[in-house]
């Protein structure tokens, strides 16, 4: 687990600039966290789970006439961390679905942000999200649920956002993906220098990156084999 | 991926140049060299050593004339101050002056000093000092007011055995005393003393007065002239068009100062080098630095020669010094090459040559502030006289533009690889600035200040067209820059 002042001391010296005269700090963070959000989309497209986050919304905390705003609450959202994916959702204890994107007849009445509903003509107990919002049906507050379990994926805090002396939220023993990848970034500055070294190397570990998350386990063993699978180099 | 380009400067012999564009400077010259010195090893350049008090306590008012002579108990220092002479034997900066007594010297012109042998054959030798009016004999111990068996002088040279003199009251006018004696004036034979009126066309009067090979130079507002001869049935006076320039003269009594076998002059239209048979200018380099001086008090200004650093040293009023000469434009003579401004925290009035205790030749001034001061030891101005104390020195080295073969394309920095000398305790600044942009100061990566000659990185940063380079030191030492390499890449953009 590395301290984000760490990775980007380790990036500063893959990058050859100790002192900061190409890139300055405040530049080279953005970059290295535009870095991390990319890995993080691979990581989770690859395992989805990887980052995964159960939250219970109270019906106060969710807004009229039925939806929650998928930003973080430093955001002004109703989410603890910064939503990947949605993975169930469940509103007073039964689980919604996603709505059909073909039902966009039946989609009306709630794209037009109409409050008050009184006849439910969305298709019940589905969900559907219109940027930074999830509506879920049927709207209005005689149906509203009194409490709503989330489960998400999430990329972690922001590189930006967190202080030098914090671990970086990142697959642990990983990390190299992370400084190679935007080391490589880095040395594209102005197009100026080759990265092509960097990109060779980030790729490697990047590969590393999605080996170590593809299972935490050692793999099915096979009944009346001489040797577990490890040992016979099978995985 | 874009071009690197790379541009180097190893040879800082051509000193401050001011009066050509920038952009138009050769490349071992430098934009601004203030403070600086074009190293004793030729090509690199490094901040000027910094002064010393030679005594504890100053004066009571400015120091009017200075001068280390060869008196009867071994190397003397005397100077003039609040009308009293002051004197020391030896160089022990502890021993305080003793004061002669008397209050007889002018308070408010320079001294001028001539060693000289006393009146007769195989005298010892003594100093006769003019003083505003008033000639004086000083033997070390005892000076003796010679003004009335003399002239009342206010310049004293000696020339072909004889002492000459401006009279206070007939300044066009050349007095010289008997042969072998400066205490006789008097008229008679072509041995005696004799005078002659000089200048006669343009009427001004003399100002200066300095000898050169055969020839005693004689130098007015606008001209130079030139005397020559032993006695009454040979004397020449080359004079106007005839003589050495009737074009320029000396600013003040004090600007004409020989050096080698030529003497350097301050004139308004800047320096020049007088020779026994013209004037050359000298300082064409760094015209606009002399064009900008305090004119209303030029005339005090006092041309100097380190003689061990074969250095001219023009002490002059900026525009700044509050009257007073508190900046130096050396220059290197034997490269040409101009140094400085140096900068002062107090006014120079006088100088004059020193030979320390090892026999090394060096250049002490006098001060408005009442002190003497070595002008070049150590490296922090106005050390105390026992070594302590003293304020940093900021040497500032400007290269000229560095356009990379490129101008008008974008380039973007990479870093320097310097070759310099970082004492421990600099301060050394690697500077950048693009397309006049506030200047931004380089990282040195893995720097060691150790005193030895080095290879430094210094990453740079910033993009434009035409780049400045400026190195910078306020510290208590003196770091030395033997050269560098600029490294940008191209960016390919108008």
């Amino acid at each position: 687990m590395l301290t984000k002042a760490q990775v980007r001391t380790a990036v500063r010296e893959y990058i050859d600039d100790p002192g900061a005269k190409t890139w300055s700090d405040a530049a080279l963070d953005i970059l290295i966290s535009m870095t991390q959000d990319n890995l993080w989309g691979d990581i989770l497209d690859t395992a989805s789970y990887w980052n995964s986050f159960y939250q219970l919304i109270t019906s106060a905390s969710y807004h009229a006439p039925g939806y929650l705003d998928l930003r973080p609450t430093g955001d002004g959202g109703d989410l603890t961390n910064r939503l990947y994916r949605i993975q169930k959702f469940i509103a007073n204890g039964r689980e919604f679905y996603p709505k059909d994107s073909r039902d966009f007849l039946l989609n009306a009445a709630s794209s037009v942000g109409l409050t008050t509903v009184t006849a439910p003509i969305e298709q019940n107990y589905t969900y559907e999200i219109l940027g930074d919002q999830l509506w879920f049906h049927p709207l209005g507050t005689t149906a509203n649920p009194g409490f709503i379990e989330l489960r998400y994926s999430y990329r972690p805090a922001a590189f930006t956002s967190i202080a030098d002396g914090t671990t970086v939220g990142f697959v642990d023993g990983c990390e190299h993906a992370l400084v190679l990848t935007a080391a490589a970034n880095a040395m594209h500055r102005g197009d100026e220098e080759d990265p092509g070294k960097f990109l060779s190397l980030a790729f490697e570990a990047r590969q590393r990156l999605f080996a170590t998350i593809r299972r935490k386990y050692h793999g099915p063993t096979v009944p009346f084999s001489v040797s577990n699978p490890i040992e016979m180099g099978s995985i | 991926m874009k071009q690197l380009l790379s541009e180097a400067r190893f040879d800082f012999r051509g000193g401050r140049v001011t009066s050509i564009s920038p952009d138009l400077l050769n490349s071992n010259e430098l934009v601004d060299a203030t403070n600086c010195r074009i190293d004793s090893k030729y090509g690199a350049v490094t901040k000027r050593t910094g002064c010393q008090r030679l005594h504890q306590t100053a004066a009571p008012a400015a120091i009017k004339g200075v001068v280390q002579w060869d008196g009867p108990s071994g190397k003397q220092l005397v100077k003039i101050a609040n009308g009293h002479l002051y004197y020391r034997n030896g160089f022990t900066l502890a021993t305080a002056f003793t004061d002669e007594g008397t209050n007889v010297f002018s308070t408010t012109v320079p001294a001028f000093f001539m060693p000289f042998r006393d009146a007769t054959s195989g005298a010892p030798l003594v100093l006769f000092i003019a003083s505003g009016g008033k000639l004086f004999k000083w033997t070390g111990t005892v000076l003796t007011d010679i003004t009335g068996t003399t002239t009342a002088a206010d310049r004293i040279i000696a020339y072909h055995t004889r002492a000459f003199a401006r009279n206070v009251n007939y300044k066009k006018t050349i007095f010289w005393g008997k042969v072998g004696d400066a205490t006789v004036f008097t008229t008679g034979t072509k041995t005696d003393g004799g005078s002659a009126l000089v200048n006669v066309l343009n009427g001004e009067e003399i100002i200066a007065l300095e000898v050169i090979g055969s020839s005693l130079l004689m130098a007015a507002e606008d001209s130079v002239m030139r005397f020559t001869g032993h006695a009454t049935d040979d004397i020449v006076i080359s004079q106007d068009t005839e003589g050495i320039s009737s074009e320029v003269g000396a600013v003040g009594p004090q600007a004409l100062k020989r050096f080698e076998n030529v003497a350097a002059m301050l004139n308004e239209r800047g320096p020049y080098v007088v020779t026994e048979t013209a004037v050359e200018p000298i300082g064409e380099q760094v015209l606009p630095d002399f064009d900008a001086l305090d004119t209303t008090v030029l005339s005090s200004s006092v041309v100097g020669w380190n003689r061990g650093r074969k250095e001219l040293m023009f002490c002059v009023p900026g525009s700044g010094d509050g009257s007073l000469n508190k900046t130096i434009y050396s220059q290197s003579v034997r490269l040409q090459a101009w140094q400085g401004p140096w900068n002062y925290s107090f006014g120079i009035t006088c100088g004059a040559r020193y030979e320390d205790t090892n026999g090394d030749e060096f250049w002490i001034t006098g001060g408005s502030d009442g002190f003497l001061r070595h002008m070049d030891i150590g490296a922090k101005d106005d050390v105390l006289y026992d070594g302590s104390g003293g304020s940093n020195i900021t040497m500032v080295a400007e290269l000229p533009p560095l356009h990379f073969g490129r101008p008008g394309s974008q380039k973007v920095l990479s870093h320097i690889k310097l070759q310099a000398i970082l004492p421990v305790g600099n301060n050394l600044t690697a500077g950048v600035a693009f397309d006049n942009a506030a200047f931004d100061n380089g990282y040195f990566v893995n720097a060691t200040t150790d005193g030895i000659l080095r290879d430094y990185r210094v990453d740079l940063n910033g993009y434009g067209y035409r780049l400045r380079t400026k190195f910078t030191d306020s510290s208590a030492v003196s770091p030395t820059i033997y050269g560098l390499r600029v490294n940008a890449y191209d960016m390919g953009r108008p």
